[in-house]
């Protein structure tokens, strides 16, 4: 196989990795918002599972006042 | 050969960049928003609401989120009127040092707390919650004022001693409005709770037990509920699904509807409200200037002007608003 060829074929795997990349980050797959909480017991897709967890309310939920006094 | 090899290599190249160049311009973007929101947060607009507010306001659809919130607020507000008490009682040992306006601010931030107190009764959720961001922005307003000018009278010292006071102040004096925040926060994750079993079909009394009595963290509710739902046929998680959507949009129309009814009419509010506010000081400082003993009669008669001015600011500001309103009607 001469260099050629070898050069052509890693060019269309840049190419296939490039569209992959691409459309992953259109649709988001592997963004922060689509990865999910790392808890265990998924019980469906990511969203049903988000909407499972933020049902509930977390200890240190609270209403922010914004500046300390000081 | 060579030519179309070059030419592969380019786009190869173009796509590589260019889906760096996008995943950046995400990140610059998501930058630039939070820098745009922070710096709103800065502008002191009587009628813009907050991230942080918009987010609160949220679980104030059930009963049990509105007395949260409250009590929440409540609980901030009396922290810092406790905190504002030990700054001024620092300052009241150094000589030269006038803490009148000060005492006013935290008179008017006592008045408040006691506002938010009262806050949930047997009002409407609309009113409940506007409410609720009236009190926090007029309380926002004043902390910023007494740190503005506490700043100024305090040294590096005086703030780490305060510092250490402050978080002895928070275990004592707000343990009981502590409990009863939790209290509602269990109550409304039961609520919660109670409604993903309700949409999913399920019924499960002892979850919904043991997360009223504090007996199960929400971690372990969570996993509680999961195990309910992970037996599920795949439709019915589908339907489950559909249902939980349905809810938080519902929560989101709601809770954009009150922000924008909130921004409305909030001049109007804020100026009725800071009226009453200035009759109470009056009222409070009347009633301490009858005895000797007290001795910030007059730091509230001043702090009484102080919001009557403002009030008169504001008077003058939907003066303006309602003139060209109706001057852009007239146009049309």
């Amino acid at each position: 196989m001469g260099i050629k060829k070898i050069i052509f074929w890693i060019v269309i795997l840049l190419i296939l990795l490039g569209v992959v990349y691409y459309g992953a980050n259109m649709l988001g797959i592997g963004s922060s918002d689509s990865q999910g909480s790392g808890q265990e017991g998924v019980v469906g897709d990511a969203e049903t599972n988000s909407l499972i967890e933020e049902s509930l309310i977390d200890d240190t939920d609270d209403v922010e006042l914004g500046e300390e006094l000081i | 050969m060579k030519k179309s090899l070059i030419i592969v290599v380019l786009i190869a190249s173009l796509m590589f960049l260019s889906s760096f160049v996008f995943a950046q311009s995400n990140i610059t973007d998501s930058a630039n928003n939070e820098t745009s929101s922070n710096e709103s947060v800065d502008i002191s607009n009587e009628t813009e609401v907050d991230d942080d507010t918009e987010k609160e306001v949220e679980v104030m659809d059930i009963s049990h989120g509105a007395r949260m919130r409250a009590l929440q607020l409540q609980f901030q507000i009396m922290r810092r009127v406790l905190w504002g008490e030990a700054v001024i009682e620092r300052l009241g040992n150094k000589t030269n040092v006038t803490t009148t306006e000060l005492e006013g601010i935290v008179e008017e931030l006592r008045l408040l707390g006691d506002e938010a107190g009262r806050i949930y009764n047997n009002e409407t959720a609309n009113v409940t919650v506007q409410h609720f961001i009236d009190i926090k922005k007029d309380a926002k307003a004043l902390v910023k004022e007494f740190r503005k000018k506490a700043r100024l009278l305090l040294s590096e010292g005086d703030k780490n001693a305060l510092r250490l006071k402050f978080s002895e102040i928070d275990r004592a004096e707000l343990k009981e409005l502590h409990g009863q925040i939790s209290e509602q926060r269990r109550l409304l994750n039961a609520e919660r709770a109670r409604r993903v079993l309700a949409a999913s079909g399920a019924e499960n009394e002892d979850i919904l037990r043991k997360i009223k009595d504090g007996e199960i963290s929400k971690r372990e509710a969570l996993e509680q509920l999961k195990t309910e739902i992970k037996i599920m046929k795949d439709e019915e998680k589908d339907r489950l699904k559909e249902k939980l959507r349905e809810e938080e949009n519902k929560r989101r129309e709601l809770k954009d509807k009150i922000v924008s009814e909130f921004k409305e009419k909030r001049l109007e509010r804020a100026s009725d409200r800071l009226a009453d506010r200035a009759v109470e000081l009056r009222k409070k400082g009347a009633e301490k200037a009858g005895n000797v003993l007290e001795k910030n009669s007059e730091a509230l008669r001043k702090r009484a002007e102080k919001v009557a001015e403002k009030r008169e600011a504001i008077r003058d500001a939907l003066k303006v608003r309602t003139a060209n309103t109706s001057g852009r009607g007239d146009s049309e």
